[in-house]
């Protein structure tokens, strides 16, 4: 379903399922300008797996590169049990071969009753779109205990990557 | 006219710039699972031997044979110190214990836990073997490789491999092992992140 709306010297056509914000520049000039509707498919999402955190006395880590060649790496009491992975996007309906800005803000993981996880160092590379206005992206991360001394009891974590894309 | 307007057109033109921005949300997961596990590949088992007690009792100058069945696969055997006296505790008398098939095995356990991690292995709470109403043969101690409160560390795959030895001692009593069959007994490793 695509809908119009009017703006000042430009009118915006977007899908009404997708989110976007798009804005036209054109100095005293009153001119139509179609701006498609950009979309972020998530293809594989980003996971750390499975892991045994063996104590939480001081910061364990576990880092998932964006690419999958490269074997994911821990740090002190984290021992991985079963691989993450990095999770995996498909850009679509952008603007024609123009350089995408990728934002992603540092999160938690948590789980009731149970210390929190950050979420940081995001990695990706450089996105430029086709002609076609499409990109694929691939996210990874480093997961970090608090190492306050509390531990973390046998659970499901989860948290939300925002990820913003600007052009 | 023309001419003025012309060149003020053209930069109109290059003043169209389109930007924006776009954001989603997406689940990210972990799992924390802390458990280890140990379980038994080999059996330790000391094989067919030949077994003679002590009376200590009644002869106190007499000690027990022992035999050592050591993690790698190797064997220390120590008789013990001849009787004095008279009947079991006949003058001449030498408790041991003999392995004569070169049937033994070292025990071998496999624990599996997180790949990498850094597991403490302590060994304990031996027993005697026993069978029915024979005299016991004593577990006198475990070898465990890595050692009692060592570490293993763990391969990548998460799997690592404990290693058990034992020493036994022959009875300390009046009577004689007489039957033949089969002496069974326990003993504990624990693991540890």
């Amino acid at each position: 379903m695509f809908f119009k709306r009017k703006s000042s010297g430009a009118t915006l056509y977007g899908q009404s399922t997708s989110r976007w914000l798009c804005t036209t520049l054109l100095a005293s000039v009153s001119l139509t300008l179609p701006c498609s509707a950009a979309v972020i498919q998530q293809d594989q999402a980003l996971s750390f797996g499975s892991f045994v955190l063996a104590g939480n006395d001081a910061i364990s880590t576990l880092v998932i590169p964006y690419d999958e060649a490269v074997a994911p790496s821990s740090s002190y009491k984290l021992y991985p049990l079963s691989p993450g992975q990095p999770g995996h996007y498909s850009l679509s309906g952008f603007v024609a071969s123009t350089v995408l800005i990728i934002t992603i803000n540092d999160f938690n993981l948590t789980a009731p009753g149970q210390e929190l996880m950050t979420v940081t160092n995001f990695t990706f590379p450089a996105i430029t779109t086709n002609g076609s206005g499409d990109a694929f992206l691939e996210v990874g991360a480093t997961l970090s205990s608090t190492g306050s001394g509390t531990g973390y009891g046998e659970s499901g974590y989860t948290g939300t990557m925002d990820i913003i894309i600007s052009w | 006219m023309n001419r003025i307007l012309k060149p003020v057109f053209s930069s109109m033109v290059v003043l169209l710039v389109s930007t924006g921005s776009i954001a989603d949300s997406f689940v990210v997961s972990a799992t924390v699972q802390n458990t280890l596990s140990v379980a038994e590949t080999t059996a330790l088992s000391f094989g067919t031997i030949i077994a003679l007690t002590a009376d200590q009792t009644n002869d106190t100058s007499a000690t027990v044979g022992a035999l050592e069945l050591q993690t790698d696969g190797s064997w220390i055997q120590t008789d013990g110190v001849a009787a004095t006296g008279d009947g079991a505790n006949a003058a001449g008398h030498v408790s041991k214990i003999l392995n004569i098939l070169g049937d033994e095995t070292v025990g071998d356990l496999t624990v599996t836990g997180g790949a990498g991690a850094t597991v403490t292995v302590t060994s304990s709470a031996t027993a005697d073997l026993s069978n029915a109403a024979e005299p016991v043969i004593t577990l006198t101690s475990i070898t465990t490789s890595p050692v009692n409160n060592g570490v293993l560390v763990l391969d990548a795959g998460g799997a690592g491999t404990i290693l058990v030895g034992g020493k036994i001692t022959a009875a300390d009593d009046v009577a004689q092992y007489a039957a033949t069959g089969t002496w069974s007994g326990s003993y504990d490793v624990s693991v540890a992140y």
